[in-house]
């Protein structure tokens, strides 16, 4: 058996019960994960937190650190800590709080005990929670099988149940601390008036109208009520807020309890408390604790109002042989919340559990979608291409159980050309159309499987491929955040995002695209970037917590043909690749380089890149068609000849050609304002060619991790631009003899960065 | 000994509910002076009683019951006009009641005509038809409402039905039915504002003769109603700055016009009929109030009350002390009260589902205002994340009125890095401050010690602030000056110390603690005394 078979995480911080089940759990030989935070709600007065139970768990202490500073009640479940619990834990109880149960049903893969401890009067469990998450509650207990159980406190509580919960009803009772009954026969009694327990008496209308019924039949007797109020009561007789002692106090000194209760699915601590310490406890037959086969002939039960008071008023009077035979007669209801009796039936009911294998879904191997999701015919097509070959190194070189599909939005591609290196790599690859259809198809999709999914917004995309429709994977990964309405949640998703430029430019915060890319990337289990500086922009921008931002290695790659050096030789110009992207800077650049050629620069400038196509003066356009900022490009070089003579253009070069330039060129230019950092930066150190940049935290994050002594400047400022190409004419040779080995630059490339790219991808899967 | 405070709230209506500056000043007077034993009777307009009782139950919980609140004797008609036009608004806003109706009755007919026409007898399907006909004004109905007031279009699908008679009858409908429009015809502008206070002061002046035998004196808030001082014998009014003064350019353009002047007068005519001025600082003293309107009378009736310490963590105790837990306990304490509350912004999709766990924020909290510099601060913001690549937000507690400061977020790109919080419950700011990297605040101009400082760092957050005079009257280290405060007038000087605040939060924090020490000593019971020894003329 597995370490982790003997690992629960007891998901519960009632106070009380935390005394009784955890070391009951010890006991058969569990170790035992308590959470430290809860809602600080009144609602969870009797919650608290407890370290003790740590020292015996033999996980990592990391994990430990990890699951302490997570709240399960408040947050969704981020990939580590889903790692963590599948990893080292078997079994989980979970109580009634309906995120926690959503969260723990779509990530915990073990055994789920579902704590119950009885409703009030006729509600369900099933009721309120299908109310609360949704219909599709059944069917995602009964796709869950025989991991989930209904783990009923009392018999009974399972009648009212539909067969969904009633036929997963697993009894494991519940007791009362072994100090309850420490404390035996320490009643006094000096205090002749009644104790009556009623918390929330302001806040709880539940409670307020036992209150009013209590003063109603009870307010000529003396009597002191207890409970916790979080706001003061105008009633003398109501205590208030009082310490534990205190209240331990009371059950020692007043006379006798009266306990109301009329539920017949639930029973309160407090009367048992105080039967265990001996006091008198008057209650009602039809509440539970009539009910209990233990309370046949018990002489502090009573069938009416009157029976109570009368018997109440009997012990207040001093009828001894009342209190006495109260007292000796209640003992026998205890029995049941005896740590023996309970530990007989969860040594019965829980240890097969814990020899019941469920392996990890990690273990029986994953299909995993690569997902382009807009139209691209570069830089993201590209990029989904190498993350699906990573994912098939990954799972060739480190025996990772996953394969993986490549699929692309419709669109106009050259099946023979584009997908060569998918083919090559034996990466399935298929066509896909989105449909954006209401939440409420959503909704029926995913209780016909079974998933409890929190919908948040009005329209989703659902991704068709006319078979399946991608339900056929395990993980969805989409290359680009570019989707008008988040992907239906019809499978875990992650997502690759390279920039957030969208913070910085306003030509790229149409709204209607920002709230896409934004619910998008809220909706996903993780995200993935390739820059910190990116990763916290992601997390402060989309409003995303940092624990599901992880940042890859950089996509930098050059296939094994092209590493060949064809020249040692450098020539007259700098390259500049860039494109027409307002974030590319090229009205400013193109300032810089005019005063550059007018003050004597002598390099020339080779422009390359996807769409440079239009900052070509000598090719004619229709100028009212383009963007400002080729506008303004072309109308400075038409207007300057010394910027003709000086610029060539060479559009989307072939990458070998491009590589063969990059090799000649004294030095690369980078004058972008900001964006994930140039890949071509790399590239360039590989053929000994230095690098002058503009300044940002993404070019910075490439200067460190690639050690390549890059030149920066200010690239806000044409001045600053232009000495520095001046300086950098003068340095360039200096530079290039900083520029790290080419085995080194080998070492940091894509291919051969699988181990990192596999200790990150274990988390998410 | 009998111990009496009488104050009077005169506001406007609705003004009350953020709960800045001034209101939440009086608040922590009387919190201090009912912590002192005053029996404290506050007068207040009618229409100002819930907001004031939802103030005083913030501030003193259950307590708040032993305040005596007297307000005047209803609330004028054309402020229920204006309160019923909101409630429909917002009724319309959340989903109609039409709709739920119709979609009931459709549900059920449904079942109904779907049984009777699916039965196999003759009979049952003619009562079918029968239905359909009888029924057929509500589907009528239904299919009108269906067009008029739900959103009309589903992003990604056509609008096909445009220019139809269906579509031209649904305007009509929705112009109907559109209360923003009929909501123009009670706007309240000015005008009917001034003849709203002109009038309940005199009702107020009314309250105060028949309390005179017990409330001698008057404590009077804000220094806008001469009505008030010129009628209450011993009236002390509080006058927190004559900021227009200062600002008359801005205030003029942005918030009066042509009212400037009114106001100028109002507060003029109230500080020479009050019998006390009561001010929180030797500059407003000098320089604005005596400056403005002085004469050798009005210096000896101004008393300086500089402002006492808040602790807001008092606001972060729900089952326990704040401070008695852990730091991951208080950090998830107060993501869970700021996640609590965006959840409920349900008209904003991008704070509703917005995590803060991770996002790192510079938190001001202020009304807007042009002595705020807040233009200044959202540049200060533009250049830390674009110059400094620091990517944080900027939390602001004011409500975005405000055009100009308005386009400049748009021009700059910022509406998703500069955020609203308006109207925000102490307890939600209390978790704010405590989930800022820094508190900031770059004013040019405070009557007194700005309270953001200690609520800042009682829950944790060490602050950066502007060096204005009521600053450097109170920070007189100037090795502490140097490093928490700024140039507001210099953008350059604010991203620098920002940033290094930002670096240095712990350093900073540590190195702001005897000044924090010196504030926390003077209690807010020490200063509702000072302010009852005033009020009450005790000399």
């Amino acid at each position: 058996m597995k370490s982790r078979n003997k690992r629960v995480l007891w998901l519960i911080n009632h106070k009380t019960l935390t005394e009784f089940e955890p070391e009951l759990l010890l006991d058969l030989g569990f170790e035992v994960y308590i959470p430290k935070l809860f809602p600080q709600t009144i609602e969870n007065r009797s919650a608290g937190v407890t370290y003790e139970f740590d020292h015996n768990l033999t996980i990592p202490s990391e994990v430990l650190h990890r699951l302490n500073g997570f709240n399960f009640y408040t947050d969704k479940i981020t990939p580590r800590i889903r790692r963590d619990m599948n990893e080292y834990f078997h079994i989980l109880f979970v109580s009634n709080f309906p995120f926690m149960l959503q969260e723990i049903f779509t990530h915990f893969e073990g055994h789920i005990i579902f704590r119950v401890f009885g409703h009030a009067q006729d509600i369900t469990y099933s009721g309120t929670l299908e109310q609360i998450l949704g219909k599709g509650f059944g069917d995602t207990i009964e796709t869950l099988g025989d991991r989930f159980h209904f783990g009923i406190a009392y018999k009974g509580i399972e009648l009212i149940e539909p067969p969904y919960l009633k036929n997963r009803e697993l009894y494991l009772p519940i007791g009362l601390p072994e100090r309850f009954f420490q404390r035996e026969n320490k009643y006094t009694g000096n205090d002749n008036r009644l104790l009556f327990i009623c918390p929330l008496i302001i806040e709880s209308p539940y409670y307020k109208h036992i209150y009013s019924l209590f003063k109603h039949d009870f307010s000529d007797i003396p009597h002191i009520i207890g409970g916790w109020q979080s706001k003061k009561v105008d009633d003398p007789s109501v205590l208030g807020q009082i310490e534990r002692e205190e209240f331990d106090q009371l059950l020692v000194n007043m006379k006798v309890m009266y306990y109301h209760s009329l539920e017949p699915r639930h029973i309160h601590y407090h009367p048992l408390e105080a039967m265990a310490l001996g006091m008198p406890v008057v209650y009602m037959e039809d509440g539970m604790l009539g009910r209990l086969k233990e309370s046949v002939n018990q002489p502090g039960s009573c069938k009416t109002i009157r029976e109570a008071r009368k018997k109440i008023k009997r012990i207040l009077e001093g009828d001894t042989a009342l209190i006495n035979s109260i007292c000796t007669e209640q003992k026998r209801l205890l029995k049941i919340f005896t740590y023996e009796f309970c530990r007989d039936y969860w040594e019965r009911n829980i240890i097969p559990l814990m020899e019941n294998e469920i392996p990890p879904a990690s273990e029986k191997g994953q299909k995993i979608a690569i997902i382009v999701p807009a139209p691209y015919k570069t830089g993201s097509f590209d990029a989904a291409k190498l993350h699906a070959k990573m994912l098939k190194t990954l799972s060739e070189k480190m025996n990772l159980k996953i394969s993986v599909v490549f699929y692309y939005l419709k669109g106009n591609y050259d099946l023979n050309k584009d997908f060569n290196e998918l083919r090559e790599n034996n990466i399935c690859f298929q066509e896909f159309e989105w449909e954006a259809v209401e939440k409420k198809v959503i909704e029926h999709i995913l209780q016909i499987q079974g998933r409890l999914v929190e919908l948040q917004y009005p329209i989703y995309y659902l991704p068709r491929d006319q078979k399946q429709d991608l339900l056929d994977c395990d993980l969805w990964i989409f290359v680009s955040d570019t989707m008008m309405y988040p992907p239906a949640p019809l499978r875990r998703y992650g997502i690759i995002i390279h920039d957030c430029l969208s913070r910085y430019f306003t030509e790229y915060q149409n709204p209607d695209v920002l709230n896409g890319r934004t619910n998008s990337a809220r909706g996903a289990d993780f995200i993935f970037t390739t820059i910190p500086a990116t990763r916290d922009d992601i997390i402060s921008y989309h409003g995303i917590s940092s624990e599901r931002v992880f940042v890859l290695p950089i996509e930098f790659d050059i296939p094994p043909e092209d590493q060949e050096r064809k020249t040692e030789n450098k020539e007259n110009f700098f390259i500049w690749p860039t494109n027409k992207s307002p974030h590319k800077n090229i009205t400013r650049a193109a300032e810089a380089l005019l005063l550059y050629y007018l003050t004597g620069g002598r390099l020339k400038t080779v422009i390359t890149g996807f769409d440079v196509e239009d900052l070509d003066v000598t090719i004619e356009k229709d100028e009212t068609k383009l963007l400002t900022q080729v506008q303004e490009f072309r109308k400075l070089v038409r207007e300057n000849k010394i910027l003709r003579k000086n610029i060539i253009i060479q559009k989307n070069l072939p990458k070998k050609i491009y590589y063969e330039l990059l090799q000649k060129a004294c030095f690369l230019w980078y004058p972008t304002i900001r964006d994930n950092g140039c890949l071509c930066t790399p590239e360039a150190g590989f053929f000994r060619t230095p690098v002058l940049s503009g300044e940002n935290a993404q070019m910075r994050y490439y200067d460190s991790f690639y050690k390549m002594n890059i030149e920066f400047f200010n690239q806000y400022s044409v001045d600053e631009m232009v000495s520095s190409l001046h300086a950098m004419e003068k340095i360039w040779e200096k530079k290039q003899a900083m520029l790290p080995s080419n085995d080194f630059f080998l070492s940091r490339m894509y291919r051969n960065c699988y181990p990192d790219y596999y200790t990150i991808v274990r988390e998410i899967l | 000994m009998r111990k009496d405070l009488g104050v009077i709230l005169t506001y406007p209506p609705e003004i009350l509910f953020g709960f800045h500056g001034i209101p939440r000043l009086i608040m922590n007077i009387i919190k201090g002076a009912h912590n002192k034993g005053y029996n404290i009777t506050i007068i207040t307009p009618k229409w100002s009683e819930k907001e004031l009782e939802t103030l005083l139950t913030e501030t003193l919980g259950e307590n708040y019951k032993n305040i005596d609140i007297i307000t005047t004797a209803r609330i004028p008609p054309v402020l229920h006009v204006r309160y019923y036009l909101f409630r429909m608004q917002k009724s319309l806003k959340k989903g109609s009641f039409l709709s739920v109706i119709f979609q009931k009755v459709q549900n059920k007919m449904e079942i109904v005509v779907v049984r009777l026409l699916g039965s196999h007898n003759f009979s049952k399907f003619f009562a079918a038809c029968l239905l359909l006909l009888f029924f057929s004004p509500l589907f009528i109905l239904y299919f009108l409402e269906q067009y008029t007031l739900k959103k009309r279009n589903i992003p990604g699908k056509q609008n096909t039905d445009h220019g139809s008679l269906k579509r031209e009858f649904s305007d009509y409908f929705e112009k109907f039915s559109d209360p923003a429009k009929l909501l123009k015809l009670f706007y309240l502008n000015e005008k009917i504002f001034s003849e709203l206070l002109r009038q309940e002061n005199k009702n107020i002046v009314k309250i105060t003769e028949k309390q005179r035998e017990n409330i001698p004196y008057w404590l009077i808030t804000t220094p806008f109603w001469p009505d008030l001082t010129k009628n209450i014998k011993n009236s002390t009014v509080i006058c927190p700055d004559v900021v227009i003064r200062d600002f008359a350019v801005s205030f003029e353009r942005e918030d009066f016009g042509e009212k400037i002047l009114n106001r100028k007068d109002d507060i003029r005519r109230t500080l020479q009929t009050a019998d006390k001025i009561i001010c929180f600082s030797e500059y407003v003293k000098n320089n604005q109030i005596i400056a403005s309107f002085g004469n050798v009378d009005l210096d000896k009736k101004i008393s300086v009350i500089p402002h006492g310490h808040i602790n807001l963590s008092d606001e972060l105790e729900i089952i326990k002390p704040f401070h008695s837990m852990n730091k991951v306990e208080q950090w998830d304490l107060s993501k869970q009260i700021i996640n609590t509350y965006t959840r409920q912004m349900t008209s904003n999709e991008y704070l509703a589902n917005f995590d803060f766990s991770g996002t790192r924020f510079l938190f001001y909290s202020s009304q807007i205002r042009p002595s705020k510099n807040i233009p200044a601060l959202i540049k200060t913001l533009h250049r830390l994340l674009h110059h400094k690549h620091e990517p944080v937000k900027l939390i602001l507690t004011g409500s975005p009125g405000n055009a100009s400061i308005m386009k400049l977020i748009s021009d700059l790109g910022l509406q998703r890095d500069v955020i609203f919080f308006s109207g925000l419950p102490t307890r939600v700011m209390a978790a704010l401050y405590h989930q800022a990297i820094l508190a900031v605040n770059p004013t040019l101009f405070e009557g007194g010690f700005p309270f953001t400082f200690s609520e800042a760092y009682s829950v944790g957050t060490p602050s950066i602030m502007s060096r204005i005079p009521v600053v450097e009257e109170f920070i007189t280290d100037p090795d502490l000056q140097k490093v928490m405060l700024f140039d507001p007038h210099n953008i350059d000087d604010m991203v620098e110390r920002i940033y290094w605040g930002i670096h240095h939060r712990d350093e900073l924090y540590n190195l702001q603690k005897p000044l924090y020490d010196r504030l926390k000593n003077r209690s807010l019971a020490q200063v509702a005394q000072e302010y009852i020894d005033v009020v009450n003329h005790v000399d």
